[in-house]
């Protein structure tokens, strides 16, 4: 048909999917390096760690590995012998504990997702409301907002509600601002070019407006994410007698460090998780804002 | 196959209805697909005005070739900008086949400078976009913007995001997406000025070729003389800021034209000189003015 199609056209083509090119060099024999070196590096501290508390340091204050992972057992399964062990995790205790900080984090994500997108959507697009608010919601975003939470416990009790309410304030907040600046900052260029396709209000709505800003929304939540488990955790230590948040705490007032130890290990290994998920996520969702050089 | 032709050619054309549609007012007065009638426009600054177009009186006849050249800052863009109905002028009147244009002009196709593809959709569902706002569903879609992506060079890179190609592959994406929607008028800005040479090139047959093929009115607007010259029916050419009608030349290099070698016809020489004649002062005194 066309004479273009019988040029081969100066181009790189970039790689299908191509997520981050700036990894893609590691793979390999780097890679494996990396690893090792990484291995040997933990098993080195926890080797000194170990050592210092038997010899430096009292391990009332730092613990000590073996004492962490012996912890660590009892807070996980149940039974002494490693087959018992497998066959018994993870234990009923830590499926409870995690299941109400789980609990209190999505529904949080959710309530303040759904929240943050509505009104950041609405007063992003409705100008006026928008600049009569915004100074409100600035005061509010740049509140601590630990320091809510005694407020929240007062009214919303020490039971799950208060916890939800936290970490859905927090996340609130970021998606809120994310929406609003993405409502608002909406490419005129991309409005014009649709009007001129003859989009009525509502395709140009439904065309640009809204993907625009849901750009913006993903980015929001892939911050909150995160902290709707901060807002959990931080909330639970207040006054709670159940959750992750309350296993450190509660271990931290009897001056058990091991304790302590062991749920920061099972909120860093929750925490990571989560972040890689929603990486994963993400890569999938916004494959298009990969800039390819 | 013939679907897509009637297509090119502009008959079956959903976008061009009989009756001129309501946001364009007032009386028709046949002979002109658009008119600058005593055209200005200022744009404020903070608080100084900046006059982009002084004075402008254009009549863009039906069916032609138009170019239009002039220093940058002179108001070029802000021309098509006023046809496509995207501002108003701040003097005098556009009027489009006779009718007022005072809402966006949807009769237009309009490939503003930046590539203006919306990044969230592929090359397909780019192109498809024009289609989707009318409509069209299903297979006839699928036809269409397959045609006209190989049209433009860019098969196997269907599913490739706009931040996936190179420059000169979005503008191509642009075109595609602007003559898939069939518009009776075409507004170039400046379209293949981030191509390499050879791409040009092709990109100028191909430009060509359909407007020979479907007689759209195209007004071209660029900053290279050659390629309006190459192209152009009539060449334009406007004044330094603010902007006035300086020359119009009637270009009468004989058609189908060979875009590799019209260059080297005597014609085009002559043709080139004196536009750049016209041309080459305002390119100057706008230099010095900054």
């Amino acid at each position: 048909m066309s004479r273009a199609l019988e040029v081969e056209l100066p181009v790189e083509r970039p790689g299908p999917a191509a997520p981050s090119l700036a990894e893609r060099p590691s793979k390999g024999r780097r890679g494996l390096v990396l690893l090792l070196t990484r291995v040997v590096l933990v098993g080195a501290i926890l080797v000194v760690w170990q050592y210092a508390a038997e010899r430096l340091i009292d391990p009332f204050w730092i613990s000590s590995p073996a004492e962490v992972w012996a912890r660590l057992r009892k807070l996980a399964v149940v039974g002494d012998s490693p087959w018992e062990a497998l066959v018994n995790f993870p234990s009923t205790d830590l499926v409870f504990h995690l299941r109400y900080t789980f609990q209190e984090m999505i529904l949080g994500l959710v309530y303040g997702t759904l929240a943050g997108t509505v009104v950041g959507f609405v007063l992003g697009r409705a100008r006026f409301l928008g600049d009569l608010i915004n100074p409100l919601i600035i005061a509010i975003y740049s509140l601590p907002k630990l320091a809510l939470a005694p407020l929240f416990i007062l009214w919303f009790g020490i039971g799950i509600e208060s916890k939800i309410v936290f970490s859905a304030t927090i996340v609130f907040f970021l998606v809120f601002y994310n929406t609003f600046i993405g409502a608002r900052e909406v490419d005129q260029d991309l409005v014009d070019v649709v009007r001129i396709f003859g989009a009525n209000r509502f395709q140009v709505l439904s065309a640009i407006v809204v993907p625009s800003a849901l750009t913006w929304v993903f980015a929001g939540v892939r911050l909150a994410v995160p902290y709707s488990l901060v807002g959990a955790v931080v909330a639970e230590m207040m006054a709670s007698n159940r959750g992750l948040g309350f296993l450190i705490s509660s271990a931290a007032n009897q001056f058990d460090t091991g304790g302590v130890f062991a749920a920061l290990v099972v909120l860093m290994i929750v925490s990571v998780s989560i972040n890689g998920l929603v990486g994963r996520g993400e890569s999938v969702l916004l494959r298009w804002k990969v800039v390819s050089r | 196959m013939s679907q897509v032709d009637r297509h090119l050619s502009g008959q079956a054309s959903l976008a061009t209805g009989a009756a001129p549609p309501a946001r364009l007012g007032g009386a028709p007065s046949a002979g002109a697909t658009i008119e600058f009638v005593g055209v200005a426009k200022r744009f404020w600054k903070g608080d100084t005005p900046v006059d982009a177009i002084g004075h402008v009186e254009l009549v863009v006849r039906p069916g032609e070739f138009l170019g239009i050249v002039g220093p940058s800052g002179c108001g070029k863009s802000t021309l098509l900008n006023l046809a496509a109905g995207l501002m108003l002028p701040t003097a005098g009147e556009v009027r489009y086949q006779g009718h007022l244009v005072r809402d966006v002009n949807t009769r237009v196709g309009y490939m503003t400078q930046k590539d203006s593809l919306v990044p969230w959709r592929t090359v397909e569902s780019n192109i498809a976009l024009p289609l989707e706002i009318r409509g069209l569903r299903g297979r006839r879609k699928r036809e269409l913007v397959a045609h006209y992506v190989e049209l433009v060079g860019l098969k196997g890179f269907e599913r490739h995001f706009p931040s996936e190609l190179s420059g000169g592959m979005r503008k191509r994406v642009g075109l595609a997406r602007t003559l898939v929607n069939d518009p009776e008028t075409l507004l170039m800005d400046e379209p293949f000025g981030a191509l390499d040479a050879q791409l040009r090139l092709l990109m100028h047959e191909e430009t060509l070729r359909i407007w020979e093929h479907s007689r759209k009115t195209i007004i071209f607007v660029t900053h290279d003389l050659a390629e309006a010259v190459l192209l152009a029916d009539r060449v334009v050419v406007i004044s330094a800021r603010p902007g006035r009608v300086k020359l119009i030349k009637d270009i009468d290099l004989p058609r189908p034209r060979d875009v590799a070698r019209v260059r080297f016809d005597p014609r085009f020489g002559r043709l080139f000189e004196e536009l750049w004649a016209a041309l080459g002062e305002d390119v100057r005194r706008g230099d010095e003015n900054r």
